[in-house]
């Protein structure tokens, strides 16, 4: 549904509401009224219910304990209402000296005259004169009721169908009542007096409104319809605009406490109307009642309101004046804890626990159930605290492994961790803005690099064929023909120059595309021996060549592996000592395979392995052969990217270069 | 007499192209970009265009797919990129063979020859083949009968060992063999170690048989795994 339509829905809602409640009163009423009088189904008529029935029942059995009451506390008549001062003794026949005690209360519709001839006190509620009541005028006085309940000579007498004798309580006692008692009670059809009679008859009648069926029906789907009421006025409450926010106004940013105080001040002032009741005008009473109940539905809707905006908002408890209270308090603190050094912090810590260990032990029971309390709570926080710190100390063991694409979420953290954690991002940040940087110029240099020996490339072209096309011309010159080798040198150096650089650039950056696969590490070193036989050979080297029994398998790109090898076996033809030995091994480790050369130096090495690493360095006495001095950066950029290791030794003229590449399942 | 279209920006090297090819008696026609090449070879009957890439008005491959729509004319591309992926465009653009600049003028003459044959007596070959002890793939050609290795119609001359590895190899053409099986198969008994041989024989045939052995067409390494004969048709 739209914002805007659940705003004019709820607002629909807070006017249908107070018809639904008051159908779900009535038609509840009717269903609890049938299930306690099931037999007044078909009756419309007050008098003739059951109900009726009950009413006057206890009317009758309260006033015969007043009865007892009046006959038994004589001497004490002047502290109970019931038996005004107003005795009265006649002489009226039949009745001599009987004392007749009045209801000093008799704005009752039920009307009474209870007689004891023994014990000659007669208890009445018909007040006629002041002076001289005859007991027969009281009596026709009831007598001339509507319905009417009398004992006579031991004999009931009634026009009341459903107050049978059987209904009426007190069993025993009551059977003494009519034995010794003559009364006489009844109630008139116009119900003058607001008693119990008249309210009961006024609810009847309205619950009559409703017919005995409908009530089952109308009872639930009112109920469902409420609910719904209710929750689409909790929905739309504080959705005005078309933004997510709700939207909070004044009443609503008051502290909670003091929303109450206005709230209830509102009601008390709408009570104030309900002492109208008490003045003896309808059209008075009905507007009070009107005017309270109008200002206690207000009071409601203003309540449900900033309490539902309020819990939306996440405001119900920030927004109470203790909340704001500790919040300060606990600011104060912090702040002062956070300015002392971690001793005094650790010492203020344990000063604070034992303070709270003592009033708590000095608590009993109580004291010791909120300190398991807090314990629970103080290892909830620790093992939380701890587990953040694991988190941070995960994130810099990822930052200092290479990792520094995650970030950790700050919003999990508080207090000095928090601070931590942020100094922790803003590294990892700082790092991989680094790492991006670099590898982006890394990336512009090879792009640089590429296009730049494309450049060169073309007009060597030129040189290299026509320094070839010079050499066919057959020139006699023998200082010609020295020239020409040269030439024909150093441009084909040139271009082995510039392809090398390009490669080098491209594996330092690692703009290659690597295809990995299992090798036969013992087949590619027979194969690469077999290559480079012949030149070994001229030099008059002497291949060691120690292989695993079985086949070895490795996880590798072959070509480029190839690339490494031949990097590395055309250094020792160029730089081994003529006539010595060069030693091949492939040794199995548990996870890598190794692959060691060994041989010796023709010329003195006069550089750390670092240095020869480098780019463009040569041992120096090496500078002038042919070679670009990029074959080991280039081998070892290789083999770094096919997750290998490539470690140079250099030991006097014993030159080592140990490969390790991860080993195949 | 075949008629050959060397197409570069660089005057020198057309020029330098042009005096090698004729040694070999072929017909230069020039062209210095894209829109002359195809303008040459819609007018004049070209038997094999020799394309740079990286030209004014229209590049080489460009020139390279308009030709192949109604021509099946050899092209081959001649360039200063020499990135995996460019050779592979080049080749997908319809080019039959390329070579990176700065190139070596044999290899060149060398590929410019196997083109124009391969373009002009292809039925040739094909009658050679009924006969049952020939071995062939592309244009290596094994004649088992007289002992004789024919690579693009040049005799070439093999020692025993190389020749019956040489055989083994073109008689199972497109399958790979390790040091071992080779061994094996050629000695026809087990192996004891002293295969090594075998690698270096490998390298003395391709030296002899390939025009560029580092870029070998028909003896190709598999490295860490083994040897093939290239199976060509």
């Amino acid at each position: 549904m739209n914002r805007n339509k659940m705003y004019i829905w709820k607002n629909i809602s807070y006017v249908i509401l107070p018809i639904c409640i008051i159908l779900l009163i009535i038609s509840g009423m009717k269903i609890s009224y049938n299930m306690e009088y099931p037999d007044d189904k078909n009756e419309t008529d007050f008098f003739n219910t059951n109900q009726f029935a009950n009413i006057y029942e206890s009317s009758i059995c309260s006033n015969l304990m007043r009865m007892e009451q009046v006959k038994n506390q004589i001497n004490t008549t002047n502290e109970r209402y019931y038996y005004e001062n107003r005795i009265i003794t006649t002489n009226e026949n039949g009745y001599e000296g009987l004392r007749i005690y009045y209801n000093k209360n008799s704005n009752n519709n039920f009307k009474y005259l209870i007689i004891d001839k023994e014990s000659k006190v007669a208890y009445t509620n018909v007040n006629l004169t002041m002076e001289s009541d005859t007991i027969e005028e009281i009596k026709n006085i009831i007598q001339n009721n509507t319905y009417y309940w009398n004992v006579e000579n031991k004999e009931i007498n009634t026009n009341i169908e459903k107050l049978s004798l059987s209904k009426l309580m007190y069993g025993n006692t009551y059977n003494e009542y009519v034995e010794n008692y003559i009364m006489y009670t009844g109630i008139s059809e116009e119900l003058i007096f607001q008693d119990q009679y008249d309210a009961n008859k006024k609810i009847y009648n309205m619950m009559n409104f409703i017919k005995n069926d409908n009530a089952y029906f109308i009872f639930p789907v009112i109920s469902i319809m409420t609910i719904w009421l209710f929750v689409v006025i909790i929905i739309g409450i504080g959705k005005k605009n078309e933004d997510e926010n709700i939207t909070l106004n004044w009443f609503d940013k008051l502290p909670l406490l003091v929303s109450t105080l206005i709230i209830l001040f509102i009601i008390a002032f709408g009570s104030c109307f309900l002492t109208l009741l008490s003045i003896d005008n309808w059209s008075i009473k009905l507007t009070a009642i009107l005017i309270a109940i109008t200002i206690y539905y207000i009071t409601f809707i203003i309540s449900i309101e900033t309490f539902i905006k309020r819990i939306k908002s996440r405001t119900l408890i920030k927004n109470t004046v203790i909340y704001k209270f500790l919040k300060f308090i606990v600011k104060i603190i912090k702040n002062i804890f956070y300015r002392l050094n971690v001793s005094f912090r650790v010492i203020g810590i344990a000063i604070a626990i034992i303070i709270v260990h003592l009033i708590l032990f000095s608590m009993e029971a109580g004291g010791i159930l909120i300190l398991i309390a807090l314990w629970i709570s103080s290892i909830y926080w620790i093992i939380k605290k701890l587990n953040n710190f694991e988190k941070i100390r995960e994130q810099i063991k990822q930052i200092y492994e290479g990792n520094t694409k995650n970030r950790l979420n700050i919003e999990e953290f508080k207090g000095e961790q928090k601070e931590i954690a942020g100094y922790v991002n803003d590294i990892a940040g700082g790092f991989s803005n680094a790492i991006e940087k670099s590898l982006k110029s890394e990336r512009l240099k090879t792009e640089l690099i590429t296009n730049v020996s494309h450049d060169i490339k073309t007009p060597l072209t030129s040189i290299i064929n026509y320094v070839d096309l010079i050499k066919k011309e057959n020139i006699d010159n023998e200082k010609v023909q020295e020239y020409l080798e040269v030439l024909d040198n150093k441009s084909q150096r040139l271009k082995k120059l510039t392809e090398d650089l390009v490669e080098a650039s491209k594996a330092s950056s690692g703009n290659i595309k690597l295809n990995i696969e299992k090798l036969n590490i013992n087949e590619m070193m027979k194969q690469v021996c077999g290559e480079f036989e012949d030149r070994f050979t001229k030099k008059s080297l002497q291949t060691i060549l120690n292989l695993d029994e079985k086949d070895n398998y490795i996880l590798a790109d072959s070509r480029y592996l190839y690339r490494v090898l031949e990097n590395l076996f055309s250094n020792i033809s160029k730089y081994a000592l003529d006539g010595s030995r060069v030693y091949i091994d492939v040794l199995d480790r548990d996870n890598n395979i190794g692959i060691e050369l060994k041989n010796i130096s023709k010329e003195k090495l006069n550089i750390s392995p670092d240095e020869l690493m480098q780019r463009f360095v040569r041992g120096d006495s090496s500078r002038n052969t042919e070679g670009s001095g990029l074959g080991l950066s280039i081998a070892q950029s290789l083999i770094q990217l096919q997750s290998g290791k490539f470690i140079l030794y250099l030991d006097g003229d014993l030159f080592k270069v140990c490969i390790e590449l991860r080993k195949a399942k | 007499m075949y008629n050959i279209l060397v197409v570069d920006d660089d005057k020198e090297i057309v020029k330098a192209i042009e005096i090698y090819l004729n040694r070999e008696g072929y017909k230069i026609f020039k062209a210095y970009n894209g829109k002359e090449a195809l303008e040459i070879v819609k007018k004049e009957e070209i038997h094999l265009v020799l394309l740079d890439i990286m030209m004014p008005e229209l590049d080489g491959m460009s020139v390279a797919s308009i030709i192949r729509k109604d021509n099946t004319i050899p092209i081959i591309m001649l360039s200063a990129k020499s990135e995996d992926y460019d050779k592979i465009a080049g080749l997908n653009n319809g080019a039959d063979d390329y070579i990176t600049k700065p190139f070596n003028p044999l290899e060149l003459i060398a590929r410019v020859n196997s083109a124009i044959r391969r373009y002009t007596c292809l039925g040739s070959i094909a009658n050679e083949e009924s006969r049952t002890n020939i071995y062939r793939t592309g244009e290596l050609i094994i004649d088992d009968d007289t002992k004789q290795v024919k690579v693009e119609g040049k005799e070439i001359k093999l020692t025993p060992t190389e020749y019956n590895i040489l055989k083994f190899l073109t008689k199972n053409k497109g399958n790979v063999y390790s040091i071992e099986q080779i061994y094996e198969n050629v000695w026809e008994e087990e192996s004891y170690g002293a295969e090594n041989i075998i690698a270096v024989h490998i390298r003395h045939i391709r030296e002899k048989i390939e025009i560029n052995p580092k870029e070998p067409k028909y003896l190709k390494v598999i490295w860490g795994i083994g040897y093939k004969i290239e199976k060509i048709d």
